[in-house]
């Protein structure tokens, strides 16, 4: 079985994460790269599945530029087995449709693919959409959003929390799975798997290696930044004084702004 | 907050290995933890469980025992890591790993060896070093314990104080006097005692700080050692006693180094967050002053320890820089915590905040360890005064 687990360098959660207002793009140098979090739940439960059979094979890809290479190290010390990165100055700035054709073309060249797992969203963006692009390009089911996830040798199955209930879902493979912070806790990097990461198989492909084309022509869709703006300053609060409503006051504005 | 630990000159795999480590720490052993753990004087389980299970405790190791046979310069990456994240932690890990650990590694025999160390590295065995008695401290050579031949072993009586982490222990490694005509500094023995041997009874003591690790009492009442348990040769111990001095001293400078980065970084977030005046006292001068000098003395101390471990990896004994680097990097950590506690004024005299915490571990570095008076005398004999 082989299992591909989609991971992103994103900005650190932690750090002031900025868009440069020219290009509407990330500022890259504002904040420090790190691999998304949710990456690292998607490949625990691949690296369950490959605990559990002895021919399960991870493959971690991703999109990015040429440093996220470190992200894709630390799921290969994690214990995947090899990683590619897709990386052309021409994907600079995709939008979400670019990088799932990018990506399925990359499943499609890593082939005979029979899981794909990615996060639900990424810390950056939040789209949260790709996984089930991802799936439309390749012509696969999606499961998405699932908060427990069983993968055999021929299906997929798991759970959702949806609004007022739970759905049950499952699908022959291959299929895309996308999971949430919910599902597998992510084992801690281990110093065998940081010596032996080195030495696992870290392939760059560029968009003639995939033999596809970016940039505003090559989808039929697009997403356009028209303009970026900086986040307006915060504004003060409302201040309650207690003259004897400020428990109604306060239940208002939580009700009001759609806080409780 | 502003991050001030400069990995470059790193390696690769060692930025790996601190990242990861952080990593297991922040999860294991957060902030609230550590303060709950001081309080209750609690062995930092959890995290240390988590390290061996991650594999990192095999750095001080052979591989042909399961270790990882790291550089000294990975050791003290690992060891400043530790000490970045919690003094205590890296003590817990120094206590067995290099003071008790380093003698069955580098002088015991190849049973010993194979029963113990993997045991090390998995975290199912915990050491302590049990050498200073109540009439011995700077002066080792004039400790009392006693070991007497008896069939298939010896019988150890005597009394230890200063032995941090032995109520945790499985094993101790007890410095006895074998031979009692010998000279001051010959007739020593090391036996590897189990902890739950008939006999041994474990006092903790109540220290000032390092609560998590800390001192105990031993009093060794006629226990029973078996030959395959003694480590080294009969009498031979002073002279191990100096051949493992380097790296425990580089532990130490190691975990000082990075706590000093560690109450540097709490230190300068809390002047920006705190008020006076209208602005946050980071931006007096005076302050900013304070808190510069103590990332000079981070810096220094960081800088002195990585030396040793250049020195040792270059295969130099390296006892005066060794020396210089625990008197640097010892001291530093204290006067940084000495300073941050003025930084942040009342509130670091409160219980409430980490610096009282950083202050009360940080003063047991110029004590423990050889105090830092024996390392000037090591360092003036040095001079040749």
């Amino acid at each position: 079985m082989k299992i591909v687990v989609l991971a992103k360098q994103v900005p650190d959660t932690w750090s002031d994460r900025k868009i440069d207002l020219e290009s509407g793009l990330l500022d890259r140098a504002a904040s420090d790269p790190v691999p998304d979090e949710i990456n690292e739940r998607a490949l625990e439960n691949a690296l369950l599945v490959k605990d559990s059979t002895n021919d399960a094979e991870v493959v971690v890809l991703a999109m990015g530029p040429e440093d996220a290479n470190k992200a894709l190290r630390k799921l290969l010390s994690m214990g995947a087995d090899s990683a590619v990165l897709v990386n052309d100055p021409a994907l600079t700035g995709s939008d979400m449709v670019q990088t799932s054709r990018v990506l399925a073309a990359a499943i499609d060249k890593i082939g005979n693919v029979d899981v794909v797992l990615a996060g639900n969203e990424a810390t950056d963006g939040r789209g949260g959409m790709v996984p089930a692009m991802v799936a439309e390009i390749l012509g696969w089911p999606v499961l998405p959003g699932l908060d427990e996830v069983a993968i055999t040798a021929n299906e997929v199955s798991g759970r959702a929390q949806v609004d007022g209930g739970t759905l049950r879902l499952s699908s022959a493979c291959p299929a895309v799975i996308s999971v949430t912070e919910k599902t597998a806790e992510a084992r801690f990097p281990n110093f065998k798997g940081i010596m032996a990461a080195k030495k696992k198989p870290l392939e760059t492909w560029s968009l003639a290696d995939l033999g596809i084309q970016a940039g505003p022509e090559a989808a039929s869709v697009r997403s356009v930044m028209v303009s970026a703006t900086a986040r307006p300053p915060k504004q003060a609060g409302p201040k309650i004084t207690d003259d004897g409503t400020a428990a109604a006051q306060l239940a208002d504005f939580l009700i009001s702004n759609r806080l409780v | 907050m502003k991050l001030l630990v400069n990995t470059t000159g790193l390696t690769e795999d060692q930025k790996a290995i601190r990242e990861a480590v952080l990593e297991i720490l922040e999860a294991t052993l957060p902030k609230e933890e550590i303060r709950r753990i001081d309080d209750v004087k609690e062995f930092p389980h959890a995290a240390y469980d988590a390290l061996a299970e991650s594999g990192f405790l095999g750095l001080f190791f052979d591989e042909e025992y399961g270790g990882a046979s790291a550089s000294y310069k990975d050791i003290t990456n690992f060891m400043e890591t530790l000490g970045y994240h919690y003094a205590g932690i890296g003590q817990a890990v120094m206590i067995t790993s290099i003071y008790a650990g380093g003698h069955v590694a580098k002088f015991g025999t190849e049973e010993l060896k194979h029963r113990i160390i993997p045991g090390i590295i998995n975290g199912s065995i915990k050491m302590s070093i049990a050498m200073s008695e109540p009439g011995t401290g700077s002066d080792v050579a004039g400790l009392r314990t006693k070991a007497v031949r008896q069939d298939g072993g010896w019988v150890l009586n005597g009394t230890k104080v200063w032995i941090s982490g032995a109520h945790v222990a499985d094993y101790l490694v007890v410095i006895a006097k074998t031979d009692p005509n010998a000279e001051r500094h010959q007739g020593f023995t090391t036996f590897l005692v189990n902890a739950k041997s008939a006999g041994v009874t474990i006092n903790p003591l109540q220290m000032l700080g390092r609560r998590t690790t800390h001192a105990n009492e031993v009093v060794l009442e006629n226990v029973f050692v078996p030959d395959e348990d003694r480590i080294g040769e009969e009498g031979k111990t002073w002279k191990n006693l100096m051949k493992a001095l380097g790296l425990e001293r580089l532990g130490l400078a190691a975990i000082s180094a990075g706590n000093c980065y560690r109450i540097t970084e709490d230190a300068a977030d809390y002047a920006q967050q705190r008020i006076q005046f209208d602005q946050p006292i980071s931006k007096f001068q005076v302050i900013q002053h304070k808190l510069v000098d103590m990332w000079i003395m981070a810096e220094q101390a960081r800088q002195a320890t990585y030396r040793v471990a250049e020195l040792l990896d270059a295969g130099e004994s390296a006892i005066e820089e060794t020396s210089i680097a625990k008197i640097i990097a010892t001291e530093n950590n204290f006067k940084v915590s000495d300073i941050g506690l003025q930084v942040y004024g009342g509130s670091g005299y409160a219980m409430e905040y980490d610096m009282q915490m950083y202050f009360r571990d940080s003063r047991v570095g110029p004590i423990g360890g050889g105090t830092n008076e024996i390392q000037r005398n090591v360092l003036a004999k040095r001079m040749g005064l």
